[in-house]
């Protein structure tokens, strides 16, 4: 029924129609997510910039679990170098937000620490760390979601925006093959004032990010490259870059090929069982050809 | 190589399962090599050193055979060059597991934590984490536990998990020698040499049993244990027959309670337990009445701390209803009160700070805890921690004590 549905605003998402046309088509819970976000965007260029975001967010439905391995170089200012591995895995919860394991392998003294995330929108994630050096796990306060991950540029922040429901969008122009929209975090404890993004017109994907801190000076530029779709809907970089203009660092994350529809067990995404996650093995992260 | 020391077996195990996955693999998941030293530099009485050095070891290996089996073999092996009571081979984990769907069945050795405050961190405050046998010859702070032959049996709802434990060997407490710091007899009770007792005549092979129950929920997680067999912390008394001291066992119910939970930036916490004792005191003297035991706080994280570092400030307070009558505990009517920083860098440095003092009599640890890594494979801990204490404290035998504690190992 979703699966149609998705199909259905794929088709006129990416004629880039207008969604509201397949109203008849929409679910219940479409309709009862996009109500509040569509009442909150008033003028013509916030409801251009959310409809080009809803378009993204409901293209992206319907890939069940993932995973996915990270390699995050980590390079600073007098270009020295040093490397994290992570491997994630995501669920999608109907109705709800993803919910998100990411499995240290790298390096040696965190590897086996798993990190599980709730994504909410207007309120702190709900997060457990599990710590293999004494066997605990425990619930954290995610509070700060502008903090760095793993050391990295990125923070919690940057990383987990797959709900719409986080920002507030505005259409700001047209540049060549891409939209630009600002976005407006809606969480309190937000580290930025705002986002410029470059949407690829020709697929809807975020291309690059400018991260303008709070008190509204340019912080960071993430690009993101080496497109790859999957299962003949889902596009996903297999690099970004994040560079911090303040402190002069930069991370490179370079992706290993997405497993979409993986069939990952479901249950294994509480916080009662992150002691029998098993640690995975290293997830290549050489670039193959995008699947067909 | 990513895995160095990774020995892939890549077996097959039955060449016959043509199309099914099975496959037999075992590897190395984690390991270290490192040294420890704990230095006193105040003099203690007459017997006791400065402290110790040791050079520490742990892998953790894990085998797989097909979807549901896998085992985990973890020892541990500690030698010390100065205080040779310390060394240790123990084996933390070696357990085979089984599972299918929601049920999960263990049978080993194996280490388990139940806590959730920051107490339990500084000192042996634990109250419900009572299913591993500690080793204070290790660490005098009781950080350092023993693996527990247990057969485990598991069942995972949806938002809930219920565990069932028996116990069929119970481990007696590792204890310093002598010569030992941080030790309470001040080097006048050897407890090396000492017998011991149980309550039971069963002695050690008197089976124990658990049952936990875990619920989780977004913003809480709660958990509930019943555990029935010997508390792990013995009493010290005289052994008539030989003259020396002997340790005893005795048994405990004990139905527990931990909590751990989000609001906003507080994060509550909670581990408290009601030991019920069984003996009377006719038969072996000093089994306390039963008792309560709890470690419950707060902690506030504040956001965006010094440029997006974490700063959080933590409360807890300790109380057991045994007090510090003889054979009670020195963290009856405490506070433990800290602060924990977490810097985001690319060396994951983190610093806990914190002190912990007794309401109705003088006596305070403070504990000074940092770590860091240093380039991609060492990670150095170094730990500060001093007493004051008066002269009618439990602690007053550490009283002006300090001790500074320096772990730095290499991962692989």
């Amino acid at each position: 029924m979703k699966g149609k549905f998705l199909s259905v605003c794929l088709a006129v998402g990416l004629a880039g129609s207008a969604l509201g046309a397949t109203g008849a088509e929409e679910p219940a819970w479409v309709k009862a997510y996009m109500a509040p976000l569509e009442a909150a965007h008033g003028s013509a260029e916030e409801k251009q910039g959310l409809k080009i975001y809803e378009t993204q967010y409901l293209m992206d439905k319907g890939w069940g679990s993932l995973e996915v391995g990270l390699q995050m170089r980590l390079i600073d200012a007098a270009g020295r170098e040093s490397e994290r591995r992570v491997v994630e895995r995501k669920t999608e919860e109907p109705e709800q937000p993803n919910k998100t394991l990411g499995i240290f392998l790298e390096p040696a003294d965190v590897r086996g620490t798993v990190m599980l995330t709730f994504e909410k929108s207007t309120e702190s994630d709900d997060q457990w760390l599990f710590l293999p050096a004494f066997k605990r796990t425990k619930k954290i306060n995610a509070v700060n979601k502008s903090g760095s991950f793993l050391g990295t540029e990125f923070s919690w922040e940057d990383i987990s925006t797959s709900e719409l429901t986080k920002y507030h969008y505005r259409f700001l122009r047209e540049e060549g093959a891409t939209w630009v929209v600002e976005r407006v975090p809606v969480y309190q404890f937000s580290g930025y004032s705002r986002e410029v993004t470059w949407v690829d017109k020709s697929n809807y994907q975020t291309v690059k990010v400018e991260y303008y801190d709070r008190k509204g000076d340019l912080l960071k530029t993430l690009n993101l490259d080496e497109w790859a779709q999957y299962l003949g809907h889902y596009w996903r970089p297999l690099r970004m870059e994040m560079s911090n203009h303040v402190n002069g660092k930069k991370t490179i994350i370079q992706l290993s090929p997405y497993r979409m529809n993986a069939g990952l067990d479901k249950k294994m995404f509480s916080s009662l069982v992150l002691e029998d996650i098993p640690l995975p093995n290293p997830i290549g992260t050489t670039p193959v050809a995008a699947a067909k | 190589m990513r895995w160095p020391a990774t020995c892939v077996a890549g077996v097959a195990l039955a060449a016959g399962c043509a199309g099914s996955n099975v496959y037999a693999q075992v590897r190395l998941d984690r390991g270290y090599l490192g040294l420890e030293t704990y230095y006193y530099p105040q003099d203690g009485s007459p017997v006791q050193k400065h402290g110790n050095a040791a050079v520490i070891g742990q892998l953790e290996l894990r085998g797989r055979w097909g979807e549901g089996l896998s085992a985990k073999l973890t020892p541990f092996a500690r030698v010390d060059a100065i205080d040779s009571h310390r060394s240790l081979f123990d084996a933390h984990e070696a357990e085979v597991e089984y599972s299918a769907g929601r049920w999960r069945a263990q049978l080993g050795m194996r280490m388990l934590s139940w806590s959730v405050t920051e107490s339990v961190g500084v000192l042996p405050a634990q109250v419900v984490d009572i299913i591993n046998q500690r080793d204070l010859a290790g660490d005098p702070a009781g950080q350092e536990k023993l693996g527990t032959a247990m057969a485990t049996i598991s069942y995972q709802g949806d938002s809930f998990r219920l565990e069932g434990f028996a116990l069929p060997w119970f481990r007696k407490r590792k204890f310093p020698d002598e010569t030992a710091r941080e030790n309470p007899f001040q080097g006048l009770v050897n407890l090396t040499d000492a017998t011991v007792q149980y309550t039971s005549e069963s002695g050690a092979h008197r089976m124990g049993a658990a049952v936990r129950a875990e619920y989780s929920s977004d913003h809480a997680n709660v958990a509930l244990i019943q555990y029935q067999g010997y508390a792990p912390q013995p009493l010290i008394v005289p052994d008539f027959v030989t003259g020396r001291a002997a340790e005893l066992y005795y048994l405990i119910d004990m139905t527990g309670l931990t909590v751990q939970a989000t609001l906003g930036q507080w994060l509550l916490k909670t581990e408290t337990a009601y030991f019920g004792t069984r003996e009377n005191s006719s038969r072996f003297a000093g089994v306390p009445a039963s008792y309560w035991s709890s470690v419950s706080g707060v902690e506030y994280t504040f956001v965006n701390a010094f440029g997006g570092t974490d700063l959080g400030l933590f409360a807890e307070g300790l109380f057991d209803s045994r007090g510090r009558a003889t054979n009670g505990t020195p963290f009856h009517e405490d506070v433990f009160a800290g602060v924990r920083w977490v810097a985001n860098d690319q060396s994951d440095t983190q610093i806990l700070g914190g002190v912990m003092s007794g309401l109705d009599q003088h006596a305070l640890v403070a504990q000074f805890q940092f770590q860091r890594r240093i380039g991609t494979h060492y990670q150095v801990d170094l730990r500060l921690r001093t007493y004051n204490a008066a002269k009618d404290s439990p602690l007053s035998a550490f009283n002006e004590d300090s001790v500074v504690f320096l772990k730095l190992r290499r991962f692989f």
